[in-house]
């Protein structure tokens, strides 16, 4: 009994452990890049901290449908904030940054214009 | 009366389905009190409290619609209608009761959303009256009047759909949906079946008349404080008008034959003058995903019209004198008389934003012909007279002039510029800094209610002066310190000595790259500084920092440092990568982090070559295609290209952020190549940034090997 407690205790335990490695470095991470497919809706980045703003950059492949929007954005922890919005047309990037200053945590959105799902592309958030 | 009154109340307090989910309600708001209150203490943002308590406001609408409907409907439950009736205005007391109990209900919630929000007033600190009236509007018109519309919505439609449940709460439910941002997606279908924004545009054009909460559920944007709360007139109007409609359709049924057709004549005339006024509202704050939203609006405009660049173009003629008669009401309505210099052109063309409906162009001796296109004003002739008069109005969806605020900067052609220029830049994706490149004199005369801030000398909204361009500002904004003006609730306020530091800064980047410093930068710290709203960058690459002749418009002013950073953001041309730009910037400002392993390992340069000749190679790829070549794609060639993309993408930031390192960092030659980009970026040169890094890691790699 008591053998099989310390197993679930150990086995929990090790599960924590990676969900705090991963939460952390998936926060901590200097850039995050997500993609967008075809089937997908709005798709969010990895977040990273930063306390003098961020970059972003993104791409919408020419094999994309539509437009795609991307959109720069920022939490202090109640909520995301849009930033930066561009929309990118088929074949076409957009970059940009974000100077606001304080600890936040940033990411990058992808979201097909008009509630599309063809759309193909890339977006990246970096420390600035 | 009085008896009724009281009656109602106990009716109220004694059925559990009202009285029970009421009290939960105020219990809630006091801890939903706490949570904004500890908002504030975390972030020390007031207005990111003020969104969080406007949030849940059309769930308080609901919670009124409920409760009023469940209220009146009582008296049709228990059949005491047609007993009412027989008495003289029976029905109509009954009815007065319910709603003067119901106001009650409805006060005591208000009441303490409005002492919360004067707290959070007296707590910030900032002491600013203006903000003070913007969040005693804000408490009136979103968590009283709007509460007061839920409130008779749900009494009338207890008169007028009885007890038709599923008919009530299904208008609630969709009443609810129109305020909030639900609508993005079901609106976006007219586009997806007839490719058409006229459609959308009307479905937007009902919502917004059904709106009695402006900054609605699910909206991401932030609220600039030079704006505050979108509360334009016509908000105020609606708002009194989905009162006082429910009020006059209860009242239809308490009467009988002559005075129920006059009131439905009454309530006729009301929904048609207040289309009418709807219809003429003006420039309006619209934050959201739709086409003519401050976001979109311009970009989409743009994208979708045919390409023109006019760099290089030539007007022929410069303006001498601008004399501006504005008023600025619901919008922007303008009579502008400009002076130039050349009289003997046989064409003129001017600039003026395509949000301005122009209404003559003259002379002193009358009116002219002239053809618009756009954003440009063809004049063919001017008969020899050297003064053209131009009498227009209207509005831009971010550069707004109402009776809530001014914001128009002097780069944006809200008057008429000699020549053709661009208004967006589709590259950079953001305004074109349009600026006069001689100084003219201006004379501007204002009539508004607000206080207007401008780069030129005056007061009471007159203001004379010579500039390259004049830049107007109003709403919950001051002048913080002597010539620095800004939006005074923010927690990062501009200070003389970070404009100072700035300038120092920048004193010696210009000397350690060997070169002059630009006017612009020598004079920096002697000019008036507009900080501009947080998000006057939300849609445009370029609006962050702009330097004219006498002002600066900045969007963030921290620190020295930050600013200086700005500054030199704004003058080299966006001619690279965000990666390779922003690491020559952060190198050029020794802002490099030391933690991060990229700076910490060195870069393999044959490594890098062989990136950048693959990220070439993959890019010359994809030069020629067109949405032509693009349909008649195999779906093998669309793979592979998709493969390829994803690739050059992969491997776009690696390749820029380690030739931004090597080069400005690590290389025994350093600061020339600073210099050499510098001189690049300030370049008319059309060569590719990566060619230049090759050339140069090439030469260093050859420099070594000798």
């Amino acid at each position: 009994m008591t053998k099989r407690m310390s197993e679930k205790m150990l086995s929990s335990l090790a599960v924590a452990i990676m969900l705090i490695f991963v939460l952390v470095t998936s926060i901590n991470a200097a850039s995050h890049t997500v993609y967008i497919d075809e089937g997908d809706g709005p798709v969010q980045s990895g977040s990273i901290t930063a306390t003098n703003g961020a970059n972003y950059d993104g791409y919408n492949s020419s094999g994309s449908g539509h437009r795609l929007y991307i959109t720069l954005q920022s939490s202090s922890g109640s909520g995301w904030t849009d930033q930066k919005v561009a929309l990118m047309d088929i074949g076409q990037s957009a970059s940009g940054y974000s100077a606001v200053s304080g600890d936040l945590l940033w990411r990058v959105q992808l979201n097909p214009q008009y509630a599309y799902t063809d759309c193909i592309g890339w977006g990246t958030i970096s420390n600035r | 009366m009085r008896k009724l009154y009281k009656d109602s109340l106990l009716v109220f307090l004694r059925s559990k389905n009202l009285s029970i989910p009421y009290f939960a309600l105020l219990a809630l708001t006091l801890a939903y009190f706490g949570f904004c209150f500890n908002n504030y203490l975390q972030y020390s943002e007031i207005f990111s409290v003020a969104m969080w308590l406007v949030r849940p406001c059309i769930f308080l609408i609901a919670f009124f619609i409920y409760c009023s409907y469940e209220l009146a409907i009582k008296m049709y439950d228990n059949n005491m209608v047609e007993y009412l009736k027989i008495y003289g205005q029976g029905l109509w007391k009954a009815y007065g009761a319910i709603i003067l109990c119901l106001s009650t209900i409805v006060a005591i919630p208000s009441i303490m959303f409005f002492a919360f929000v004067v707290f959070m007033y007296y707590y910030i600190d900032v002491y600013y009256l203006p903000f003070l009236i913007h969040l005693m509007k804000l408490s009136v018109l979103y968590f009283g009047l709007s509460f007061i519309i839920g409130m008779m919505l749900g009494t009338a439609m207890a008169a007028k759909l009885k007890n038709k449940r599923l008919a009530v709460y299904g208008f609630a439910v969709i009443f609810m949906l129109l305020n909030t941002t639900f609508t993005e997606a079901p609106f976006r279908i007219p586009y997806l079946l007839f490719n058409s924004y006229r459609t959308e545009r009307m479905l937007y054009y009902i919502k917004d008349f059904l709106t009695v909460v402006p900054h609605e559920l699910g909206n991401n944007f932030t609220i600039a404080p030079i704006y505050g709360f979108p509360m334009e007139p016509i908000r105020w109007i609606l708002a009194v008008f989905w009162g006082l409609f429910p009020l006059t359709l209860i009242l239809t049924e308490c009467f009988n034959r002559k005075t129920k057709k006059a009131l439905i004549a009454a309530s006729c005339l009301m929904v048609l003058l207040v289309i009418g006024l709807f219809s003429v509202r003006g420039s309006t704050l619209i934050m959201d995903m739709r086409v003519d939203s401050y976001p979109f609006a311009d970009p989409i405009y743009y994208m979708d019209s045919p390409r023109e660049a006019y760099d290089g173009y030539e007007a022929g003629f410069i303006v001498e004198e601008y004399e501006m008669n504005l008023t600025i009401s619901n919008e922007l309505h303008a009579e502008v008389e400009v002076t130039i210099d050349n009289r003997d052109l046989d064409n003129y063309e001017f600039t003026l934003y395509h949000g301005y409906i122009l209404m003559s162009v003259g002379t002193e001796d009358g009116e002219i012909p002239f053809t618009r296109e756009g954003d440009y004003i063809s004049i063919e002739s001017l008969n020899g007279a050297d003064r053209v008069i131009f009498k227009y109005y209207g509005k831009s969806p971010k550069f707004y002039a109402n009776r809530q605020a001014i914001a128009l900067p002097a780069y944006f052609a809200y008057y008429p510029k000699a020549g053709r220029t661009n208004i967006w830049d589709l590259d950079r994706y953001g305004y074109v800094v349009n600026i006069s490149p001689n100084e003219s004199d201006y004379t501007v005369n204002i009539r508004s209610d607000l206080e207007i801030f401008c780069n030129l000398a005056g007061s009471n909204n007159s203001f004379r002066g010579k500039s390259n361009g004049v830049s107007l500002f109003a709403g919950m904004y001051e002048e913080i310190a002597e010539n620095i003006y800004a939006e005074p609730m923010r927690s990062d306020l501009p200070k003389r000595e970070y404009i100072r530091e700035a300038q120092e800064i920048l004193i010696d980047i210009f000397n350690r790259l060997e070169r002059p410093e630009p006017e612009s930068v020598i004079l920096f710290s002697d000019k008036r500084f507009f900080q501009m709203p947080q998000n006057f960058s939300l849609n445009s690459n370029t609006d962050d920092t702009v330097v004219m002749s006498d002002h600066i418009t900045s969007v963030f002013c921290n620190n020295g440092p930050e600013l200086a950073e700005n500054i030199m953001e704004s003058i080299i041309k966006p001619k690279a990568n965000i990666w390779f730009r922003g690491g020559y910037l952060s190198y050029l400002f020794n802002r490099q982090d030391e933690s991060d392993p990229l700076v910490q390992s060195a870069v393999d340069l044959n490594l890098l070559l062989e990136e950048i000749d693959e990220w070439r190679s993959l890019a010359g790829k994809f030069s020629d295609m067109n949405g032509e070549k693009r349909k008649n794609v195999s779906e093998k060639d669309r793979a592979t290209r998709i493969a390829d993309e994803r690739r050059r993408y992969d491997i776009n930031q690696i390749v820029n952020e380690k030739a931004a390192k090597y080069l400005f960092y690590e290389s025994p030659r350093k600061e020339e190549n600073l210099r050499i980009f510098f001189d690049y970026f300030t370049s008319e040169s059309e060569e590719d940034y990566l060619g230049l890094v090759e050339r140069l890691v090439r030469e260093e790699l050859e420099h070594d090997r000798n």
